[in-house]
């Protein structure tokens, strides 16, 4: 008997030795009687530095001190599944996890007279199934953020649609080969058949499409071609023809579309103008014509107030022939008045051409002076300064200019009795300088004098006479010369109007 | 010599009747024998019956545009050497009239000196 105990106790010790499970052995108050060396080695210490020792004094832990004198109290095995524990002596380690059980042991008088504590470290465990827990969150969490943007996606893509939808001009999407990806009901009605699926080439072909000259574009020249060299276009004026046989001018715009900075494809859109375009070429028609049949009673009036005048002349009636001048020169007003509603009407549809050649500019300016001088009694003209060079112009329109901001001189400085023309050269441009002693123009009014219908009050309330295009005009005419043009003035001290013009021939004029 | 040429007539051709009197009364007051038409597809049949000295002719008219009886009488033999001053209120005028073939351009309004110094350029 003793033999066989004998030999299961050896057993016994050499399974206690070599298993990977913690086993302790405590006496009733908690100090330890036993460890394995698996035990010893996981808590840190050496063996003869844990027998005879209270656990909780080497490892202090108010929980399990509660959970222990329990077992201890009511003799019940306590049995955990991964308990969390942190070493005090080992914080390395980080929290570790253990599958552990507490069995009270007990005497031959029922009392509990120790403990075997025995623990599974199950770290490794919690800690694999805490990252698959988190993995599986993660794509959880990823599969959300894609459900979202899914829904962004169509609801980006549901307003797309709508815009599309709701958009009155034709809009085709094409992808790199140029093929027509998407469209809405305007393209459609236009085209009369789906676009999706036909190249660009193939669509122009149904569209006609030519430029403003009439000649087909090739497809370098096509708008998606454009797009899909990176390129944007703005209000780019086409004609084509749809398959109804309709011709319209159509603006076409046209934008690439770019992922990463590559070009994906193009979005080409046009804007029926047609009407907008008949009706511009009407007004043109209607404004030629009225400045035309204006100027007809007018030159009948002219021929005949100039017949009275030599009349009056030789009849020696000085008094007559004043009137009679007076006449002319509110004639010429009013000639001059329908020429610039001819001018802007030019302007605006970009048709004021000019006539550019290499003229004499200081005889231009003489002669300005000496045909305004005729005209005004009131003020004297000054010229000053010299312009040797020729400059390339266009003679009736810097007349025009010229003749124009001396008569404003005159006209805005009532009072005064002389005005100053100041010609020079300086680097590559001449300035012409026209100065008057007059009212001069406030600083809010500075920038809109070369406004269209922009007119000046005095600074008194009083009226001038015109329309308000004089300046506009001016302006523009200097522009065409790739001159600039400007004011100084001061308030009831005068202003100086000039304006430059380019000695050297500009690129465009070659 | 001056005198001679003025007993050459001047043919007027304009579509408005008070353009037509008024320059009539200022090259008669000069002593020029002037007729007058008030439409220009009238030229030539007017021109075949007495060749004038000098035409002047409005450019743009109702009855026949005064560029195009410009060409028609300068391509024909008879005509061709007829000197022609056009006459328009048109601001590009004085384009039209060249690339017609006229000889010179007044525009309208024009200085009744202006009138006298081109007409006695070319009569």
């Amino acid at each position: 008997m003793a033999n066989i105990l004998k030999r299961e106790g050896e057993i016994l010790k050499v399974i206690t030795k070599n298993t990977k499970v913690l086993l302790a052995y405590l006496d009733r108050d908690f100090n330890f009687v036993e460890v394995n060396s698996a035990y010893a080695k996981s808590s840190g210490c050496k063996k003869k530095d844990l027998i005879g020792k209270n656990h909780f004094q080497l490892f202090p832990h108010k929980e399990n001190e509660r959970i222990f004198r329990q077992v201890k109290k009511t003799g019940k095995t306590a049995e955990f599944y991964r308990k969390p524990f942190e070493y005090p002596n080992q914080p390395e380690k980080g929290v570790t996890y253990w599958d552990w059980t507490l069995v009270p042991i007990k005497n031959q008088k029922h009392q509990v007279a120790g403990f075997v504590f025995s623990l599974i470290d199950v770290t490794e465990d919690v800690k694999n199934d805490q990252e698959k827990e988190r993995l599986l969150k993660q794509v959880e969490l990823e599969k959300e953020k894609a459900r979202q943007l899914a829904i962004e996606e169509e609801k980006r893509a549901s307003e797309l649609d709508a815009v599309f939808t709701a958009l009155t001009d034709p809009l085709f999407v094409y992808d790199l080969e140029g093929i027509c990806v998407s469209t809405n009901p305007a393209a459609l009605e236009m085209l009369g058949v789906s676009p999706i699926g036909l190249t660009r080439q193939k669509i122009a072909q149904q569209f006609l499409v030519q430029d403003m000259g009439g000649h087909l574009l090739n497809n370098y020249n096509l708008p998606s071609s454009f797009t899909l060299r990176g390129e944007v276009i703005n209000d780019y004026k086409l004609m084509i023809t749809s398959v109804h046989g309709k011709k319209m001018v159509v603006l076409v715009s046209a934008a690439p579309i770019k992922i990463d900075n590559q070009v994906v494809g193009g979005v080409v859109t046009m804007r029926d103008i047609s009407e907008k375009e008949e009706l511009e070429k009407q007004k043109d028609a209607f404004i030629a014509v009225a400045s035309h049949e204006l100027k007809t009673p007018v030159t009948t009036l002219k021929a005949y107030t100039q017949i009275l005048n030599n009349k009056f002349n030789k009849l020696r009636d000085e008094r007559s022939q004043h009137y009679l001048n007076k006449m002319d020169q509110q004639l010429n007003k009013l000639t001059t008045l329908i020429s610039e509603l001819l001018d802007v009407t030019k302007i605006e549809t970009g048709k004021l051409e000019l006539h550019k050649e290499k003229n004499d500019l200081d005889q231009l300016v003489k002669e300005v002076i000496e045909d305004i001088q005729q005209i005004t009694t009131t003020h004297q003209i000054i010229k000053k300064g010299k312009i040797e060079k020729k400059i390339s112009l266009d003679k009736d329109r810097i007349n025009q200019v010229i003749t124009n901001l001396l008569l404003n001189a005159i006209k805005y400085s009532p009072k005064a009795s002389r005005v100053i023309v100041n010609i020079f050269e300086e680097k590559d441009e001449v300035f012409i300088e026209v100065q008057d002693f007059g009212i001069g123009i406030s600083k809010d009014n500075k920038d809109k004098i070369f406004d269209r219908f922009f007119r000046v009050k005095g600074n008194h309330g009083e009226r001038f006479p015109g329309l308000g295009l004089g300046l506009f005009i001016c302006s523009e005419i200097i522009k065409r010369h790739h001159g600039t043009i400007g004011v100084k003035s001061r308030e009831d001290k005068g202003s100086t109007f000039f304006f430059t013009l380019p000695t050297k021939l500009h690129e465009e004029a070659i | 010599m001056k005198r001679q040429f003025k007993d050459k007539t001047i043919l007027v051709v304009d579509d408005d009747p008070g353009i037509l009197e008024v320059i009539k009364i200022i090259l008669e007051d000069r002593g020029y024998f002037v007729r007058t038409l008030a439409e220009g597809s009238f030229v030539e049949k007017e021109v075949e019956k007495e060749l004038p000295g000098l035409i002047l002719i409005d450019l743009w008219m109702s009855g026949g545009d005064g560029h195009e009886v410009i060409q028609k009488l300068r391509k024909k033999e008879t005509t061709k050497k007829i000197p022609i001053i056009a006459l328009s209120a048109l601001n590009n005028g004085e384009e039209i009239a060249k690339k017609a073939g006229a000889d010179d351009f007044l525009g309208k309004p024009f200085n009744i000196e202006d009138l006298f110094f081109l007409v006695k350029k070319h009569l």
